[in-house]
């Protein structure tokens, strides 16, 4: 009902039309227009919070990514026009290492999130009995905090640790994992699937909703598992699916915390702030990146430059990812 | 269900291999499930054993100790300000909950139950500002906070959470979707203003929705890392428990794994605790962020 | 469809909402960048501080420092030091916070609360510092102070904290980078004497490389990896002859060949072990490289590149290791010349431009880095050489045969550090991610004007 009622609100807006011609609807109540000050009053925070919180800096961080301003110095601050913009894109900075990273994090670990996700709201899915003790378990990790997780792995992924040994046993010689520039990345990959409880239970909502006859029907035509899973359970979670790898997309433009405490164990002698994208920079994010310049070398006006970058790429990611799959945007799939 | 007629009947009974077959795909999804669960559960596990274990133990990657350690949970309040940092830890996560509730409910009644021109438009903002990554809106923000003196405090998180934040705005205009618009017409109807329609009408209504956003907040608080290492992070007196253990296994600290199991066994175990206690709470609350109406 | 539709309608509608929301910002966007500019003064301002009259009586003061100390035996010393201080001048006090790093410098001056005194583990930021007006300029409190600097600190500790004919911190401990190697283990595979060369070092590290029955290392001879524990001073010059920058400061890695035969160096004895062996090694012993854990304390490696803060370690956690203490080999060709050298790098002192209490920090300064019985207690406790003559002379481990070669290379006027140039090492750590790749096969010599570029770039933007 409400989403209906939204909807018929929608189109009245979009087509702007006087009340009398509102009227004509009959079948539902016409929601009478709220007073100007009341909606401003109730919506007071969130425009003072997003002009202030969101706005304001994204408007101050596109100044200043054209300024040379550093951050605690007592020099003069100049307007430099695309100058940072250039030395980002130039080759000698480590922005495009970030960006590579980056990209291969969009790769590999949102569709390797998603697609575990999926595999695991399966399982517990098809567990009949024991279902919720299942799903506890699934779901715990994605309660640990990521610098606890970081940690944990730190010492199950330690060339020397008990992963390494139990490989031995069966004689493979284990890689370095996180010491490995080529093992960080996949590493940090298993890290993020092992907390990926949140996204499960999403497609396990989805699943449910998928009448049992259906399968009932399919288990007396024969059909294996895995038949079901790809022509049942597949195609009505396709908006699940959707949004699963949109806020993947989101949050890994976002990945900071397991790479940065991750890297600062690995090195008894330096500081943390050393050691960010250790080994060889394989773990530089962009996130890394903008945190480096701007808090570590108090580069503000490069590191917003930086930061600029890559919310516009967010931005066309997004659309793009959108657009792309506008097609596919299938059964039951009202967002809001 | 079998029918009289000579149509092929709807039930048929199993040959051998089929029920053969199904017997081996329960068996092998058991398995398997299994198998996932201990997966899931190991690094858990190592955190508890490792915690327990000696030093040397804990360097050499050992599966067991040998003998139990408990002194190690001693030892980390040598080690760092344990009791200080969980103080802050808790006074942001309490105090930025309180925050979301009572900025985002006007909010999110206002962008359901009202009817103004822009309303979705407004909704789809709040959406795109969650898609704005921190790192982008955290420079500017220093340098704000720093001339307001308040790089070192609790502040920097706290406050903004009494103004505005998309996620929880997302999920409480969920919750509150989901009551009928009849509802609160009816009290419009009755005389009461948007003020007392909104508190004696739809917030008892929603009371397991706000302790859903509530706790939703209060374990991101918690477990939020990024925030308090730019604005905290300089100032052992403001420090949050994510930052301090962080910093247990660098910055020259020796590395003593045990006692960095052991201090993230404690910081993990309140939400964990809280999390097992409420989890109807959570997954109902993950739920409505998907993709319900 | 339908939902890409609606989208599209309500940009529009979200363009509307968010210009109702512009003027705010644009207005918040003009002011708040600028007031956030306006907190500078402009030029350092303690070429106005007079010193302090030590005689007579003076109001009490608490002066705020910090220190990049962590261990709990240099903290001891750092407080015993102020303790000193203080019943020499009982009406200064000075509150000690330990683990603080540049970094926790910096971002407390921008918050406008830097410690009045900021005892720093290296010079990579001072020319920021002094470029940005963090640190006061000491030039003028020296002149005026109670110690004759010149006379009693080491010409080029002072030196390495020089900038534009001003001085801009005073040195109080140094760290001397050397090769420490087992005896135990060297007599055992018949060495007697530590190697001088690189390839003198290469051929002893293959001599004390030990293998168990399945064809694993179980005990390295030498691990060069630019990544592993200090390494990265091995690559910094001093032991190749070279400097980064040329005169004019061009940099050099690409035109002096010596760079090209460091890099071979490391790569070829890399190779001897194979990098799936030494990868394990250096992930394995990386965070542990200065606790109970340090293989060379453990006999997993018989020679290590290490400051000289190591002694005071290995001291504490595995007393056992008969080691000994020579300068870094240096590569071939240049034994006569420049053996006895050794990368150096100084432990500033730091006063804080922005302190309330500048006269009063120097004087604390200047006694921490001069008094002689402070610096010594100091220098033993971190494991570092003295900084002032008297000091050294003075030193209760001068007689130490560990710190014999150390000191001698301290003094040794060929001996020298990191640059110290505004990129604040942002160059330096470029180039150990260059021998990164190196390493692995990823990059090679015909790479080396890639880089020599990179960090040319780099030092340009960071003085722009």
């Amino acid at each position: 009902m409400p989403a209906v009622a939204d909807t018929s609100a929608v189109v009245a807006e979009q087509t702007a039309a006087p009340p009398p011609r509102r009227r004509g609807r009959s079948r539902r109540k016409s929601p009478t227009r709220t007073a100007k000050p009341a909606v401003l009053l109730f919506l007071s925070p969130l425009i003072l919070g997003i002009a202030i919180f969101k706005l304001y800096p994204i408007a101050a961080g596109v100044y200043y990514s054209m300024t040379d301003f550093h951050v605690g110095s007592y020099q003069p601050v100049h307007f430099v026009g695309l100058d940072n913009y250039r030395h980002v894109l130039s080759s000698s900075s480590d922005a495009w290492t970030a960006g590579r990273n980056t990209l291969w994090l969009l790769i590999f670990l949102v569709p390797a999130q998603t697609l575990w996700a999926m595999f695991v709201a399966w399982l517990v899915l098809r567990i009949r009995r024991g279902q919720a003790l299942f799903r506890t378990i699934f779901f715990l990790p994605a309660m640990v905090p990521l610098v606890a997780s970081a940690l944990a792995f730190v010492v199950l992924l330690n060339p020397a640790g008990p992963l390494n040994h139990a490989l031995s046993w069966v004689g493979i010689t284990g890689p370095g994992w996180f010491g490995d520039p080529s093992w960080a990345k996949p590493s940090l990959v298993i890290v993020a699937v092992w907390g990926c409880g949140k996204i499960m239970i999403l497609f396990l909502a989805g699943m449910l909703n998928v009448p049992r006859t259906l399968y009932e029907a399919a288990e007396i035509d024969g059909a294996s598992a895995w038949r079901q899973f790809w022509h049942i359970t597949l195609p009505s979670i396709s908006p699940v699916t959707f949004f699963a790898v949109i806020t993947g997309m989101i949050a890994t433009f976002q990945y900071f915390t397991e790479a940065y405490v991750i890297s600062a164990s690995s090195n008894n002698n330096s500081g943390a702030d050393r050691l960010i994208g250790y080994p060889q920079n394989s773990t530089l994010f962009a996130t890394s990146e903008i945190y480096k310049q701007g808090f570590v070398f108090f580069k503000t006006g490069y590191a917003s430059a930086i930061a600029v970058l890559v919310f516009l790429a967010v931005f066309a990611c997004t659309i793009v990812f959108i657009w792309g799959t506008r097609r596919s945007y299938g059964y039951g799939g009202e967002s809001q | 269900m079998t029918t009289a007629t000579r149509r092929r009947p709807l039930i048929r009974t199993s040959s051998l291999s089929e029920k053969m077959k199904r017997r081996l795909t329960f068996v092998a999804e058991h398995a398997v499930a299994i198998a996932v669960a201990l997966a899931f559960l190991y690094p858990l596990l190592i955190i508890v054993t490792t915690s327990l274990m000696s030093q040397q133990q804990a360097s050499a990657g050992d599966f067991l100790p040998d003998r139990l350690v408990w002194h190690n949970y001693i030892d980390v309040f040598h080690d760092m300000a344990f009791g200080r940092d969980l103080w802050n830890t808790v006074l942001y996560a309490v105090l930025s909950s309180i925050g979301v509730l009572i900025s985002s409910t006007p909010v999110a009644y206002a962008l359901s139950h009202m009817q103004w021109r822009g309303r979705t438009a407004l909704f789809i903002v709040v959406l795109a500002m969650m898609m704005v990554p921190d790192q982008i809106t955290s420079l500017p923000l220093y340098i704000l906070y720093t001339n307001f003196g308040w790089i070192g405090t609790l502040k920097p998180l706290i406050v903004p959470s009494f103004f505005f934040d998309a996620y929880c705005i997302f999920l409480l205009r969920q919750f509150f979707m989901t009551i009928p618009h009849e509802v609160t017409e009816a009290a419009r109807i009755d005389g009461a203003s948007h003020f007392q329609t909104l508190t004696r009408v739809t917030l008892p209504m929603v009371k397991p929705a706000l302790a859903a956003v509530g706790l939703f907040q209060f374990l991101y608080a918690w477990n939020d890392f990024y925030n308090p290492l730019l604005y905290t992070g300089n100032n052992p007196h403001g420090q949050t428990l994510a930052v301090a253990i962080s910093q247990l296994g660098s910055n020259g600290h020796i590395a003593s794994y045990q006692l960095e199991m052991a201090a993230a066994l404690m910081f993990l175990a309140p939400v964990v605790v809280i999390f097992l206690f409420a989890q109807k709470v959570f997954v109902e609350g993950i739920n409505l962020t998907g993709v319900k109406g | 469809m339908y939902q890409l539709s609606k989208l599209k309608g309500m940009n529009r509608m979200a363009r509307r909402g968010a210009r109702r929301l512009l003027p705010v910002t644009a207005a918040l966007a003009l002011v708040l960048p600028a007031a956030a500019a306006c907190t500078s003064t402009g030029s350092n301002s303690s070429q106005n501080v007079d010193n302090v009259n030590t005689s007579g009586s003076h109001a009490p003061v608490t002066l705020e420092m910090w220190t990049f100390s962590h261990k709990q035996n240099q903290l001891d010393a750092d407080q015993a030091a102020l303790a000193k201080l203080h019943a020499k001048y009982p009406w200064l006090t000075v509150h000690l916070t330990g683990s603080k790093s540049d970094s926790d410098f910096a971002k407390a001056a921008t918050a406008g609360n830097p410690p009045d005194i900021m005892f720093s583990p290296s010079t990579q930021y001072l020319e920021t510092f002094a470029h940005d007006g963090t640190i006061a300029d000491l030039t003028h409190l020296i002149a005026g102070g109670p110690v004759d600097v010149s006379k009693t600190v080491l010409a080029p500790a002072m030196a390495a904290l020089t900038m534009d004919g001003k001085q801009w911190a005073l040195p109080l401990t140094g760290d001397a980078y050397m090769l420490y190697y087992n005896k135990k283990l060297f007599a055992a595979a018949g060495i007697t004497a530590p190697p001088k060369t690189l390839s003198e070092l290469r051929a002893d590290a293959e001599k004390l490389t030990v293998r168990d029955s399945g064809g694993n290392i179980t005990q390295f001879g030498f691990v060069p990896n630019v990544d592993y524990d200090n390494n990265v001073s091995i690559y910094a010059g001093v032991y190749s002859g070279t400097h980064f920058y040329d005169g004019s400061g061009v940099p050099t890695v690409a035109t002096d060949s010596n760079w090209g035969k460091l890099l071979d160096w490391d790569k070829s004895l890399i190779d001897y072990y194979g990098s799936g062996a030494i990868n394990k090694f250096v992930a394995q012993y990386n965070p542990h490289s200065e606790d109970a854990g340090n293989p060379f304390g453990k006999g997993a490696v018989a020679m290590e590149f290490n400051g000289e803060w190591h002694t005071a370690q290995l001291k504490n956690f595995t007393p056992d290791v008969d080691y000994g203490i020579a300068p870094m080999p240096v590569l071939d060709g240049q034994t006569t010349s420049s053996y006895g050298v050794a990368d150096i790098e100084m432990s500033p002192v730091y006063v804080a431009a922005k302190s309330k209490h500048i006269a009063e920090a120097f004087l604390a300064t200047e006694f921490l880095t001069t008094d002689t019985t402070v610096v010594d207690d100091m220098s033993t406790a971190f494991g570092a050489v003295p900084s002032t003559t008297d000091a050294i002379k003075n030193w209760q481990l001068a007689s130490d045969p560990h710190f014999a070669s150390m000191i001698q290379a301290f003094q040794n006027p060929g001996s020298y550090g990191h640059p110290v140039d505004l990129s604040a090492g942002a160059d330096v750590n470029a180039w150990q991610a260059f021998i990164g790749q190196y390493e692995s096969g990823k990059a090679s010599a015909k790479n080396l004007p890639d880089i020599a570029t990179k960090m040319k770039n780099i030092v340009a933007q960071a003085t722009n």
